[in-house]
């Protein structure tokens, strides 16, 4: 019985492991080229898992199964490209060609805006917002510019994900059951079963999570889109993705697309009209009342709940910690967590280790 | 080559078919096709346990069945706190436990403890779920047997019941 050993050989055993994950995370840190291609096919394998599944079940050799359905993803992602690509370059195009009238129509609302607050109350030095807006972008934009070089001499790393994030996905599809396996044969023998149902349980509810996320946000963005280009706003494929990566953030979302196509709206030919914004919020409220009603209950069903103080809190944190990219993932990340906790404490209190 | 390691990249295709043969003679698998018994020992776990080791206990969920390759495995149910167990079976090897785990969440019913050095495959609940969704068939046939298990054992219960009622019967008619 393992409480009968001597504590010596169990620190040397315990020791064992926490140099084996040591050495695992010193290895993740080190190739840290290798970790966004891992995390990514990780997610897309278990995207894929179900489907591989269902056709495998009709008796379909599963490597097979799997060639077919990158041909088809590539396929459809190749026709994807096709439509949305020329359209989104446009929307670029006259994004930049209208960019110096934007600017003067800004210059000249928020000049007059400072007149009005100067004009009511006269003690208050007004501040020139315009000057104030100009800095900050300046700012930004002038590190996107920055590292646009550093982009483009990565191109080696670019071509190196779209070649590694394929073939580690088609591997984790194939042989993700290995994985498992070796890494439940470190288990000591008194908690094997316990990690077994463990492994199978969080890897049952982050997958459904992730799966759910992914499928509510890419309706949302389609939706979004489409609605858009019907009412003949500007920009709706990029207002589109915007809404889209926001829904990820619950609460917050639909505000998220909602302001870019305010902004758009102002700054369009028409100019700001009650009926255009009437439009707009009617696109939205449809597209929210969609994915409420029909996407949302089948795709992400019994989600974690997450408390919307927790949301204020973690998206703020994100935002601090890594910008939009950090509000965005924040979320899924804490969603994730929770999951593995709720799990990890079911099972330790069912083996009483808790 | 006896290494976890190797044997993972590597793995030994003579003792696959001995494990193969193995799998071959136990009820549970019983109508599995060889093709399909290769993709069951693919996802079986190979424990290994010194003599007095615990498999599980009395109690705890339960996540799949074993397979004793090598060795002994005594089955205990515990009747009192202070009292200890008793022992319900020998489990030697060649045979199997705990496949009650496999049909249902409840929880173990009694405990496992190895006799003396022991080699066990184990066959967990998440990969039979796995295999029932990928090859439906071999799933169902697989459930089957674990039923005709269980239906057999069920008629065994019953009968045992009957006898111990009859001989209660006698008791008390004497007693009168």
């Amino acid at each position: 019985m393992s409480s009968n050993t001597p504590v010596s050989s169990r620190i040397i055993r315990y020791s064992f492991f926490v140099l084996l994950l040591f050495i695992a995370v010193a290895v993740i840190y080190s190739v840290k080229v290798l970790a966004i291609p891992l995390a990514v096919s990780i997610l897309l394998a278990f995207l894929f898992q179900p489907l591989v599944n269902l056709i495998e079940a009709r008796g379909i050799n599963r490597l097979l199964v799997i060639t077919l359905i990158f041909a088809v993803t590539g396929g459809l992602v190749a026709v994807a490209a096709f439509f949305v690509v020329p359209g989104l370059v446009s929307e670029g195009r006259n994004l930049a060609k209208n960019l110096p009238q934007y600017d003067n129509f800004l210059q000249k609302s928020l000049g007059s805006l400072r007149d009005v607050v100067a004009a009511k109350f006269p003690a208050v030095t007004v501040p020139d917002f315009y000057q104030l807006i100009k800095d900050k972008l300046a700012g930004s934009t002038g590190a996107i510019l920055k590292s646009i070089p550093a982009i483009a001499g990565n191109l080696l790393y670019i071509v190196s994900l779209l070649t590694l994030i394929p073939v580690f996905t088609f591997f984790f599809l194939a042989d993700g059951y290995l994985i498992k396996k070796a890494m439940l044969r470190l288990t000591p023998n008194r908690y094997f079963e316990m990690f077994v149902l463990l492994f199978s349980r969080i890897a049952d509810s982050v997958q459904c999570f992730i799966r759910g996320q992914l499928i509510d946000a890419l309706a949302v963005g389609i939706l979004t889109s489409i609605g858009l280009s019907l009412i003949g706003l500007p920009y709706s494929i990029v207002i589109g993705i915007i809404a889209g990566l926001g829904n990820l953030i619950p609460y917050l979302g639909p505000v998220i697309g909602f302001v870019p196509a305010f902004f758009v709206l102002i700054v369009s030919p028409e100019g700001l009209s009650v009926i255009g914004f009437v439009k707009i919020a009617v696109v939205f409220v449809i597209v929210q009342f969609l994915e409420g009603t029909f996407v949302y209950p089948i795709a992400v069903g019994k989600s974690v709940n997450l408390h919307p103080l927790v949301v204020i809190v973690g998206v703020a944190t994100g935002g601090q910690l890594a910008g939009v990219i950090g509000m965005i993932l924040v979320i899924p990340v804490i969603s994730i967590v929770k999951v593995t906790v709720e799990v990890v404490f079911f099972y330790l209190r069912r083996y009483s280790i808790l | 080559m006896d290494n976890p390691v190797w044997s993972f990249f590597f793995p030994n295709s003579a003792e696959s078919k001995s494990t193969i043969e193995l799998l071959k003679s136990l009820s549970v698998f019983e109508n599995v096709s060889t093709r399909n018994l290769v993709q069951i020992e693919r996802v079986l776990h190979e424990r290994r346990y010194r003599a007095g080791e615990i498999v599980f206990n009395e109690g705890e969920p339960g996540a799949g069945m074993y397979i004793v390759k090598k060795g002994e495995v005594s089955i205990e149910k515990k009747i009192s706190a202070t009292a200890g167990g008793i022992r319900l079976a020998l489990i030697s090897e060649r045979s199997f436990f705990g496949e009650l785990a496999l049909l249902d969440d409840i929880s173990r019913s009694a405990s496992a403890v190895t006799t003396t050095e022991t080699v066990l495959y184990g066959f967990s609940k998440p990969d039979l779920g796995n295999i029932m969704e990928r090859d439906p068939r071999l799933g169902s046939r697989i459930l089957v047997n674990l039923s005709r298990i269980v239906c057999s054992r069920l008629i065994k219960a019953n009968d045992n019941l009957e006898r111990v009622q009859n001989e209660l019967n006698l008791i008390k008619s004497g007693a009168e």
